[in-house]
């Protein structure tokens, strides 16, 4: 995938870009969960799909509900993979939640990683932990 | 876009609409990267410039309950050395439609981030066009320059 990218000329800046760029593509399911736990850590099996037509390598990203802030007491698993064409995998997040508080939501992202292309696409989903029977 | 990349978005978009998703789920994809050219005056790179070259997205969105998209401001991760980036701002626009058809979104340029929810959409191809510019009054040294926009598919 080539970059939206400038070349000087004589009077003109090209930038360099591919026409026949192929497809980047991930899935992520479901984009929304919750549960209980009877302890202090909440664990989700998401899937993560390449639905389309080249080998892709993905990071899975644990972020704050903000999609901007890396979350932390978050362990993924894997952390990233590669998936053929078609292919969906079973992912595990797994999370702590603060005891002092009834719940927590976190959100995961799903990106290429070493992508080179001008627009990064992202595929994020919430997911929430809520502790049993702690003041509800 | 050249009349080639537009019909492989067509290309890309008709199998996404018929590739089999797990329920609740968001699907995107990059059909087409663009291209951005500089102008006459040599203070603004965009891919309106010159010429009408956007890059595309498609998203397939199975949900009932729609979902959101949000996109970046484009931000620039290459240029060349002696580039005075002081005065540099950043801009993106789109447009979002159904299948090309039904439009959910025209975003003019902003230098902010943006989004737009699908509504209560059920599978279906979401196709978006979206341009960069990047503004200096400063101007652009010769050399490469590549952006790089953020768009998210979330709850």
């Amino acid at each position: 995938m080539s970059p939206l990218k400038a070349g000087i000329a004589p009077l003109l800046l090209t930038l360099g870009l591919a026409i026949t760029a192929p497809a980047l593509a991930q899935s992520l399911s479901p984009l929304e969960k919750s549960g209980l736990t009877p302890s202090d850590r909440k664990a989700f099996r998401l899937q993560v799909g390449n639905p389309y037509e080249r080998r892709m390598t993905f990071a899975l990203l644990p972020m704050l509900p903000d999609y901007a802030t890396s979350a932390k007491g978050v362990v993924v698993k894997p952390a990233e993979l590669t998936l053929g064409p078609g292919i969906t995998r079973n992912i595990i997040v797994t999370f702590d939640i603060d005891p002092a508080k009834k719940e927590r939501t976190i959100a995961l992202c799903v990106m290429p990683k070493a992508i080179d292309s001008p627009i990064l696409p992202r595929v994020c989903g919430l997911y929430t932990g809520r502790m049993a029977g702690r003041g509800s | 876009m050249r009349p080639v990349s537009r019909l492989g978005a067509r290309v890309v978009a008709l199998a996404a609409t018929l590739a089999p998703l797990p329920g609740l789920a968001c699907s995107i994809s990059l059909p087409a990267s663009g291209t951005l050219r500089n102008s006459m005056s040599n203070t603004v790179l965009g891919s309106q410039v010159n010429g009408n070259t956007p890059a595309t997205v498609t998203m397939v969105l199975p949900l009932l309950s729609g979902v959101s998209v949000t996109v970046n401001a484009p931000t620039v991760i290459q240029s060349p050395p002696g580039y005075n980036a002081a005065m540099e701002t950043r801009e993106v626009a789109y447009t979002a439609a159904v299948i090309g058809l039904i439009q959910l979104a025209n975003q003019g340029y902003t230098s902010a981030a943006t989004n737009f929810s699908t509504g209560l959409l059920g599978a279906v191809t979401l196709t978006m066009t979206v341009h960069n510019r990047v503004n200096n009054p400063n101007g652009f040294a010769p050399g490469t320059y590549t952006t790089r926009t953020l768009v998210t598919c979330h709850p």
